[in-house]
C-alpha cells in the first residue's frame, strides 16, 4: 500500500516535467522559426535592394557605353576624326639597314 | 391540451431554428463559398507575381541594341486617399506631364472621381526620378508597381531594323515590325507566381506551404549587326541626305559569304521609344519593305547571266550600239544620249550603256532571263528574319514581250527591294552562291542555353569563272566610269551606279530619280557588299554624283575599321 502512494507522485512529476519540457521546446522552436522568418524577410529585402542597384548600374553602363554618346563626348572634348591613315608596309625600313653595316673601327 | 400546444410550439420553433441554421449553412457552404474561400485565401496566403523580363537584343559584340529600363505604374487606392481629388490632380499633373499640365490634370481628376472603383491606375511607365519626386510629396493612397520599358542605347539609327514594342487590343505588350515583331514569341517571357502562407502580421511562415510557378524570361537575341558599322552608316546616311538634298535613303551592308547583315539603316527614321509620336508611314523598313526600280545597278545581274550562259564574253562586240534602238513602239536611248559603236561588254558596263544592255538581253532571251531572275531570288521573299519584309512579284513569263526583255536588261519595268538587290549582287561577290540574309545569329534562353543560327547558302547560281569576269567588269566600271573621281585610291572595288526613274501614274517622272550604288570590296576577297539608295536627290539626279560618292565615303571608313589596306 505504501509503495503505491510513492509511485503516483513520481509519475505525476514525470508527466508534468515532460509536458513542461515539450512546451518549452515548442516555444523555443516557434521563437526560432519566427526569428528566422523575420531574418529571411530582411534578407529578401536586401536581395531586392541589391538587384535594384544592379539594374540601375546596368542601365547606366548601357547609356554610357553607346557609340552615339561616346562620339558626342569626343566632339565636346575637341577630338576630330583622323583624315589620313598611313599603312605601314612589311618592307624593312631604311634605318634598320645600318645594323648590317660593318662596325666602325 | 395545454401541454400539447406547448410541445407543438417548441417543436415548430426548433424546426424553424433548424431551417434557419441550415439555410445559413447553405448560404455559406454553397452560395458564398467562392467569396468566402477567396477571403480566407487572402487572409492565409500572400502572392507575388514574378515578372518576366522581355529578352534583350544585342549587337554582334554583345553590347545592347535594345535593353530594358525599369519604370513604374503609379496607382491610387481610393479608400486611402485623404486629399481632395482636385488638389491631388493639381499636385501630380506638373510632375507627370510638364508639357501639357492642363490635359493631365483633367485626366487625373476624371480617374480619381471614378466612384465605382477602388484601385485605379494613374499613369504607366513613369521614370525612377518621377517616382522619387512623387514619393517626396508623401501623399497617402498612392502606390507604385514595377514595369519594364524598352530602352535603345544607340538611339534611332537602328529603329527600322529593331521595330518597337506596343500594346495589342488586350493591352498586352507586343512587338511590331523588325526584330521585335519577327521574334515576339521568343522575346516575351511568361510571368511566374509565388504563393506563400503568411502569419497575421503578413510575414511569410517559414514552415508554411510554398507554391511556385516559375517565370520564363524572354530569350535574348544576339544579332550579326556590327554596332560600329551601324553607327558609321547611320551618321554617313544623314550627312549624305543633307549633302545631296534627297527625300530619303537607305544603306545596307552585308557579309557576302554568309548573308549576315552587318548594318542596315534608313532615313528618315523614328524613335522606337516614342513611336506613337511619329507618322505610321515611317514604321516599315524601307530596305526590306519598299520596292523600287533598280535601274543600271541591275545591269550587272543581266550581264552575269549572259556570261554564265556564254551568250557573250567580256570582249564581245556590240554591233547594235551606234544609236537608239526602236523596239515595239518605244525608243531606247542611253542615259546621256552618247553612243559607243562596237563597244565591248566591259565597255557596256563601264558606260552604263542601255542600248548595249538591250543587245545582251536579246542574246539571253526571255526564257533564260526569267530563269536567272528567279535564280537570283527575285520575285519571292529572301526569308530574312524581319517582320516587315515584302516581295514584289515578277510578272508571269508568258506576259513578257520584247519591250519587257529590253527594259529589264537595264533595270526598268521591274521592281525589287534593296535587300533583294544586295543579295543578288552577293552572288557575284561570293563566287556564285545565293545566301539567305539573316540578322540573328544566336538565341539565348535560360532553360535551353544557346542556339546558334548558321548561314544558309544555295550553291551553283553562277559559275566561279563567271563571277570573276563580271567582277573585273565591275572593277573597270568603278576605275573608269562616271564615279571614278570619288573612289578611294589604291583599292580594288567592284561596283555599279544606278539612276532609276520613278514611275508615276503610268509614266516615268522626268525629274525625280532614285540614285543608287551597289558594290563590294576588296573585289578579290570581299569583306562586305553594300548598297546605297537615295530617293530624289536634288543636287544631281545621277547615282554617279550622289549615291556613288556616299558609298565610297562609307567604304573608306569601313576600310579603316576592318584594317583593309590599299593595293
Amino acid at each position: 500500500m505504501k509503495k503505491k502512494i510513492c509511485k503516483k507522485p513520481k509519475l505525476v512529476i514525470l508527466i508534468t516535467s515532460l509536458v513542461v519540457i515539450l512546451a518549452l521546446v515548442e516555444l523555443v522552436i516557434s521563437y526560432q522559426l519566427a526569428t528566422t522568418g523575420g531574418e529571411m524577410h530582411q534578407l529578401e529585402e536586401k536581395a531586392a535592394t541589391l538587384e535594384q542597384q544592379n539594374k540601375i548600374l546596368s542601365e547606366e553602363i548601357n547609356q554610357m557605353g553607346s557609340l552615339s554618346r561616346i562620339s558626342s563626348e569626343a566632339k565636346n572634348l575637341g577630338m576630330v576624326k583622323a583624315t589620313s591613315v598611313v599603312f605601314l608596309t612589311s618592307q624593312i625600313p631604311v634605318a634598320m639597314e645600318t645594323t648590317n653595316l660593318p662596325e666602325a673601327r | 391540451m395545454f401541454s400539447h400546444w406547448r410541445i407543438n410550439f417548441l417543436f415548430i420553433f426548433f424546426i424553424l431554428i433548424g431551417v434557419l441554421v441550415a439555410g445559413r449553412l447553405f448560404y455559406w457552404q454553397v452560395l458564398s463559398s467562392g467569396d468566402l474561400a477567396a477571403i480566407a485565401e487572402n487572409q492565409h496566403w500572400i502572392s507575388f507575381e514574378i515578372p518576366a523580363k522581355r529578352g534583350e537584343i544585342l549587337a554582334s559584340d554583345g553590347s545592347p541594341l535594345v535593353s530594358n529600363e525599369e519604370t513604374y505604374l503609379l496607382f491610387a487606392s481610393l479608400p486611402d486617399i485623404k486629399e481632395n481629388h482636385n488638389q491631388l490632380a493639381a499636385k501630380l499633373a506638373p510632375l507627370l506631364e510638364p508639357e501639357d499640365t492642363a490635359t493631365m490634370e483633367g485626366l487625373l481628376k476624371k480617374r480619381l472621381d471614378s466612384s465605382n472603383l477602388v484601385w485605379i491606375p494613374l499613369k504607366h511607365k513613369i521614370s525612377r526620378s518621377e517616382k522619387t519626386e512623387i514619393e517626396n510629396l508623401k501623399i497617402d493612397g498612392l502606390g507604385f508597381e514595377e514595369e519594364q520599358k524598352r530602352s535603345y542605347p544607340e538611339g534611332s539609327s537602328s529603329a527600322h531594323l529593331l521595330g518597337f514594342v506596343g500594346n495589342d487590343i488586350n493591352g498586352n505588350e507586343k512587338g511590331y515590325f523588325g526584330l521585335e515583331g519577327f521574334y515576339d514569341l521568343e522575346l516575351k517571357g511568361r510571368a511566374g507566381i509565388l504563393r506563400r502562407e503568411k502569419d497575421a502580421s503578413g510575414k511569410p511562415i517559414l514552415v508554411g506551404e510554398v507554391k511556385e510557378e516559375k517565370e520564363h524570361q524572354g530569350r535574348t537575341l544576339v544579332t550579326t549587326i556590327d554596332r560600329t558599322v551601324q553607327f558609321i552608316i547611320g551618321e554617313k546616311l544623314k550627312e549624305g541626305i543633307n549633302r545631296y538634298g534627297a527625300v530619303n535613303g537607305s544603306i545596307l551592308v552585308m557579309e557576302p559569304k554568309t548573308g549576315a547583315i552587318l548594318g542596315m539603316t534608313s532615313w528618315p527614321n523614328y524613335n522606337p521609344a516614342n513611336f506613337s509620336l511619329y507618322d505610321k508611314s515611317l514604321y516599315p523598313n524601307p530596305a526590306v519593305a519598299l520596292s523600287y526600280e533598280p535601274g543600271s545597278t541591275f545591269k550587272v545581274l543581266i550581264m552575269s547571266a549572259a556570261l554564265n550562259e556564254k551568250v557573250v564574253k567580256p570582249e564581245t562586240i556590240c554591233d547594235k550600239c551606234s544609236g537608239p534602238r526602236n523596239i515595239a513602239d518605244y525608243t531606247i536611248k542611253t542615259w546621256n544620249e552618247k553612243y559607243f559603236p562596237n563597244s565591248t561588254m566591259t565597255e557596256v558596263i563601264q558606260h552604263s550603256d542601255n542600248v548595249g544592255m538591250v543587245f545582251v538581253g536579246e542574246k539571253l532571251g526571255i526564257e533564260k532571263m526569267y530563269e536567272y531572275l528567279t535564280r537570283f531570288g527575285l520575285g519571292k521573299p529572301t526569308g530574312i528574319d524581319l517582320q516587315d519584309e515584302a516581295s514584289p512579284q515578277l510578272r508571269p513569263k508568258k506576259e513578257w514581250g520584247l519591250i519587257d526583255l529590253a527594259t529589264a536588261s537595264f533595270g526598268q519595268g521591274i521592281a525589287i527591294t534593296p535587300l533583294q538587290m544586295i543579295r543578288a549582287v552577293a552572288v557575284i561577290a561570293n563566287g556564285g552562291k545565293l545566301v539567305k540574309p539573316y540578322v540573328v545569329k544566336e538565341v539565348i534562353s535560360d532553360e535551353e542555353g544557346k542556339t546558334e543560327i548558321s548561314p544558309k547558302l544555295e550553291d551553283g547560281i553562277l559559275k566561279s569563272a563567271t563571277t570573276m569576269m563580271i567582277t573585273e567588269m565591275m572593277v573597270n566600271a568603278v576605275d573608269n566610269g562616271e564615279a571614278k573621281w570619288a573612289k578611294p585610291k589604291g583599292y580594288r572595288i567592284a561596283g555599279k551606279t544606278g539612276t532609276a526613274q520613278i514611275p508615276v501614274a503610268g509614266h516615268y517622272d522626268q525629274e525625280k530619280t532614285i540614285a543608287s550604288f551597289v558594290g563590294f570590296a576588296p573585289a578579290d576577297d570581299p569583306k562586305f557588299v553594300m548598297l546605297v539608295t537615295l530617293r530624289e536627290p536634288t543636287s544631281s539626279p545621277w547615282g554617279s554624283e550622289t549615291a556613288a560618292p556616299l558609298w565610297f565615303d562609307v567604304a573608306k571608313e569601313l576600310f579603316n575599321y576592318y584594317g583593309i589596306q590599299p593595293g
